[in-house]
Formats: structure tokens, sequence, C-alpha cells
């Protein structure tokens, strides 16, 4: 009897124990507590006790095998001054510089043209751009190596038909990001489409015909009615696409290795190679300092792109 | 409607779209934004595709034909030997398997652990149920996986998880927005008459989940076991992190690992064909599921 009744509590109405009652309470309710362990267990475990040890490490000089010594702030200096902590950074604020604007204005594009009504073939063109995100991106990155492949590659070949090229895209500094970028957006804008479209069909209809009697054109409609609706898409395509482009990894890592002379080289693709050590001895304590480094500058990043988007009456 | 209206002067013959039209002007307006429309559609369409034909394409082509220069699209005559050669030189099979163990051990846990706490979050009630249920989708935020790869790496080599399948299948049993979709399931889907008559029939927490629960969830369940078994199909990160010998590789590794040999142009070919048979399975997935799938990004998305 005793469960029914507390099942007939409403939500509203706040549990009068005293603080006595309270240790008994979570006692007999331990059930309950030992079904949402796993969660809590694991995010321990394998997240919040990796991100302390990272903590730890970050102050100290180790290979993985031999006796680990307290550094102080040497690796933080040593990684701050590395040139190639200045050239993954240099890549990633030009990957954010591409990636970003056309992270959001494409799925935003794709989206309002997807859900014109007159539309023919709706659900045909929403399911080839969805088929993309369903595969591997590293695993289609190596159709792209061949596909920018210089001699033989597909499409220098498609490029010499209209007289251009042979271009040298995995080797030359100046093009080496177009294959990467080019796989991000082929891997990723589908599913910012359908959030688009989810966040347009979520749109009240009324709100249009109530706009239409009262005259407004297409394009105040877009901007009055459907641009402030959209903003939380928009802010979550920001948001998604900045962490997205900052923890970059599988593509550079298959489609350039990084180079040439690190040029597509992103800041988990190093230190991923400095902590496994890929190359010579693991530099465990650079490694670990430098995703801090990198943390850091994902959370100024996506803080500034809050603030800048911020809604100007909550000022 | 309007298409059959007529304006007394040079009044122009109906057409049969779906647009308002009235002058000739404006119809020739509205049918070259149309033609302008379904071309940039038609351009993305081939954009998204293309990559699928050139892995086919190169999968029924043997080597020579391949490094051709100019490069040929499509093979002249179609060869099978590539899809031979990637389960008898190497053993794509064991690939094969180890994918399978890894996203089927991985999804089943991620189903029980999320349905269960799901269903607690949902119909219990018990001191600090909100604030636990905040913290958990709080930590959906966090920045936690990939900027913590080197411990996670160092962790494994303590537990001796290095080579094995668990770093790839436990740590990810109990994802924040799976338990998140599973709650908002269950407390919609699932009339609290239902549970409250079999707490009064003298079931228990767990013997109500599993009797009652578990069986009116199985759409749900459906939906994000289906959306985790592609995630960590194409999961290459962890992987290559833990998985040191080359028969305890999964797919992606596995096919990563062999176009990164020095030599790895002379086996573009039964590569290829690998590629096809790694991306195979989740578009056919994608396919049986897709209706509910996208309502499902969806419904986790917004609120993600």
């Amino acid at each position: 009897m005793e469960h029914v009744e507390r099942l007939q509590v409403s939500p509203i109405e706040r549990p009068r124990r005293r603080s006595r009652g309270r240790l008994a309470e979570i006692a007999r309710h331990w059930p309950e507590y030992l079904c949402i362990a796993p969660f809590f267990v694991i995010f321990a475990v394998f997240f919040a006790y990796p991100i302390g040890w990272a903590f730890v490490l970050s102050f100290q000089r180790w290979d993985g095998i031999t006796e680990a010594r307290w550094v102080g702030l040497d690796n933080y200096r040593f990684v701050l001054n590395d040139p190639v902590t200045h050239r993954v950074f240099t890549n990633i604020i030009r990957y954010l510089l591409i990636l970003v604007p056309l992270g959001v204005f494409l799925p935003l594009a794709f989206g309002a043209i997807l859900n014109l009504p007159f539309l023919r073939f709706r659900g045909v063109f929403r399911t080839i751009l969805f088929i993309p995100v369903v595969t591997s991106l590293v695993v289609v990155g190596i159709v792209w190596r061949l596909l920018f492949g210089t001699a033989n590659g597909w499409l220098n070949g498609l490029l010499a038909h209209v007289g251009l090229g042979p271009y040298n895209w995995l080797k030359d500094p100046a093009l080496a990001q177009i294959p990467i970028v080019s796989l991000t957006i082929w891997g990723t804008v589908g599913f910012s489409t359908l959030i688009v479209l989810g966040g347009l069909q979520a749109i009240d209809q009324d709100l249009y015909d109530s706009a239409r009697v009262d005259g407004a054109s297409g394009w105040q409609t877009f901007w009055h009615i459907t641009l402030p609706l959209m903003r939380p898409v928009i802010v979550f395509l920001l948001i998604t696409s900045t962490i997205g482009v900052i923890t970059l990894f599988s593509q550079p890592y298959v489609v350039t290795r990084g180079g040439p002379a690190n040029h597509t080289l992103t800041p988990l693709l190093h230190i991923y190679n400095i902590g496994i050590g890929t190359s010579g001895a693991p530099r465990i304590g650079d490694a670990t300092a430098l995703s801090f480094l990198l943390t850091a500058f994902m959370l100024v990043v996506v803080f500034a792109q809050l603030w800048l988007v911020r809604r100007r009456g909550e000022e | 409607m309007a298409t059959l209206r007529h304006d007394g002067e040079e009044s122009p013959a109906p057409v049969a779209t779906a647009l308002h039209v009235t002058t000739p002007r404006r119809r020739w307006r509205r049918w070259l934004l149309n033609a302008v429309l379904y071309a940039g559609l038609v351009i993305v369409a081939v954009f998204c595709l293309m990559p699928f034909y050139f892995m086919l394409s190169g999968s029924l082509m043997d080597r020579g034909e391949m490094f051709r220069i100019p490069p040929r699209f499509w093979p002249e005559k179609l060869i099978f030997e590539n899809y031979r050669a990637i389960f008898q030189q190497f053993s794509f099979l064991t690939y094969l398997r180890n994918s399978i163990i890894v996203s089927v051990a991985q999804t089943l846990g991620v189903l029980f652990f999320c349905s269960l706490a799901g269903y607690v979050f949902a119909k219990r009630r018990f001191p600090g149920r909100n604030a636990l249920f905040i913290f958990v989708l709080a930590t959906s935020m966090m920045p936690n996986g990939q900027t913590t790869i080197i411990p996670f790496y160092l962790l494994m080599v303590k537990f001796n998880w290095i080579d094995t399948f668990w770093p790839l299948i436990v740590p990810w049993w109990a994802p924040p927005l799976s338990i998140f979709l599973m709650r908002q399931y269950i407390a919609a889907g699932i009339p609290d008459d239902l549970i409250d008559a079999a707490t009064v029939d003298g079931s228990g927490l767990f013997g109500t989940y599993w009797r009652i629960v578990l069986p009116l969830s199985v759409p749900g369940l459906v939906v994000i076991g289906v959306i985790q078994f592609i995630a960590i199909w194409n999961d290459f990160l962890y992987g290559l992190l833990v998985l040191k010998s080359e028969e305890m590789r999964t797919v992606t590794v596995a096919l990563t690992e062999l176009s990164r040999r020095t030599q790895a142009s002379t086996l573009y070919g039964p590569l290829f064909a690998g590629i096809v048979m790694a991306t195979l399975p989740t578009i056919i997935l994608f396919f049986i599921f897709q209706r509910r799938l996208t309502q499902g990004i969806l419904s986790g998305a917004i609120r993600g």
C-alpha cells in the first residue's frame, strides 16, 4: 500500500519530511538508485577520472614507461612556444572560418528549399542528402584520397575536360584543406539540414497565414517570423559545427595524414600523435597540456559565439 | 484555380503548375526560378551520391585500370576479383565479425541501461530525482570524450583492456542523450495506471520494468538501437586507440590502416571492395528505418 500512496503524490507537492527522515527515505529507494547507477559509475570511471588524471599529467613529464616527474608549467610553456602548436591552431582557425559559415548557411538554405510546398521529389532529395550521414567518414576518406589524386585522381580527370589543372590537391599547402573541408561538408550537411527541417516544420502555420492576411511580403515573413523562431536551431548549428571542427580527427588522419608540412594537421590529431607516440617516445605531458589548451580554446570560441548571437532584449 | 484566371488582354494559356500564374513575365520568372532550383538540387544530389558511384566503380576495376591516366570513371569490363581478394588476402571476415561483436554488445547494453534509467527517471519518485536528471543532461553538453583520448588510453592500459573489445563497449553503455530519449518516450508512451496496477499486484521495480516497461518501449528501443548501431559501426577514433593487433581490428580501423600502408596503392581494388561492404550495412539499416530514424534524431537533437 505504501508504494501506491507514494505514486499518487502530485509532482507539485514538495515532500514534507524533515532531514532526519531524509536518509531513511534515500535508503528505502535503493532500487531506483541502483537502476540509474550505471550512468554515474561509467561517467565517473571513464570520463571524470581521466579528465582529473589528465590535469595531473599535464604537470608531469612522462613517456608511459619510466618514472614520471613533476615539471610544473613546463609542458604548457613548451606547447605554447612550439611552432607545431601555432600551426595547428592556425589550421583550426582557417577550418573554422570556412566550415562554420558553411555549416550554418548550407543547411538553412537546403532546409528552406526542401520545405517549399510546391517542390516535387522533396522526399527523394531529403533522403539523398541524408545518406552520407550514416556512412563512416574515415572509410569514405579513402575514396577521397583517390578522388583528389594528382595524376590519376578523378577530380583532376574531370577538370582536364574543361582545360584546368592538374592540381596537386594533397601535396600543395594552399589546396590541401579543400579535400578535408569538402569531405566534412559531405558527411555532415544532411544531418544539419534534417535539424533545420524539423525546426521549420515546428513553426505554427497560422503565423504565416496571418502574416499573409496582413499583407507581409515573402521577405518580411522570413525576416520577422521564420528567422526569430529558428534562432535556437541556428545556435545549435553554430555550436555543433564549431565543436565538430575543433575536434576534427578522422578526415585529416586518412585523407592527408596532416600533411603537407602539417598544413592540415588538427589539434586532436597532433595530440594523438604525440600522446601515443606515433613517431618517437610518447610525450604524455605535452599531449595532455595541449588537450587542456584545446578545451579552453573551444570554451572561449563557443562562449564568444553565444555572446554574439545573444538576444538583444536580454542585455 | 489561379491558373485558369484570364485577365482580358494577352491572357496566357493555362499552365499545369502549382504556381499562381498571372502574367507571362511572372510566369517566365517562376519558370526560371524553378529551373535554377531543380538544377541546384540535382548538383547537390550528384555531390552526395558521387562518392558511392566511385567506390562501386573502383571496386569493380582491375589494378591497371584504376591508375590509368587519364582516369576512367567506369570499368571497361566488370571484374569481381577484388571482392574475392579482400576476403582471401586480408581477413575481412574477421574484421566484419569484430565490428558486429562490438556493435551488438554495445547496442544491447545501451538499450538495457538507458531504458532502465529512463523508466526510473520517468515514472519513479525518489529524493534528488530532478537534480540527478539535470546532471545527466548537463554531461551531454560537456566536450569530454575527444579531448581526453590520451588519459582514456592510459586508463585502458591500466585496466589491461588494450587489444580487447571492452573499451569500445562498456564506457558507452549509458549515453546521456539516449537516457533522455528513453525517459521522454516512457513518460509519454506508458500510462501510469499500468505501472500502478503492476505495483499493486506486488511487482517490484525490476519486475515492472521487465514485464511492463520493456515490452511497451520496443518502438522507442528500435530507434535508439539503430542510431546507436550505426554510430558504433562507423566509430573510428577509439578503435584506432585501443585495437593494436591486426586480428582485433574493426572494419573501419582495418580499412583505414590498410590504406595508410606504404604500398597502399597496389591494394586499392580490394580496399574499395571492402569500403563498399563496410558502407552497405548502415545504408540498408537507414533505408529500412528511415522514417522512424529521422523522427528519432529530431526529437533528440532539438533538445540536445
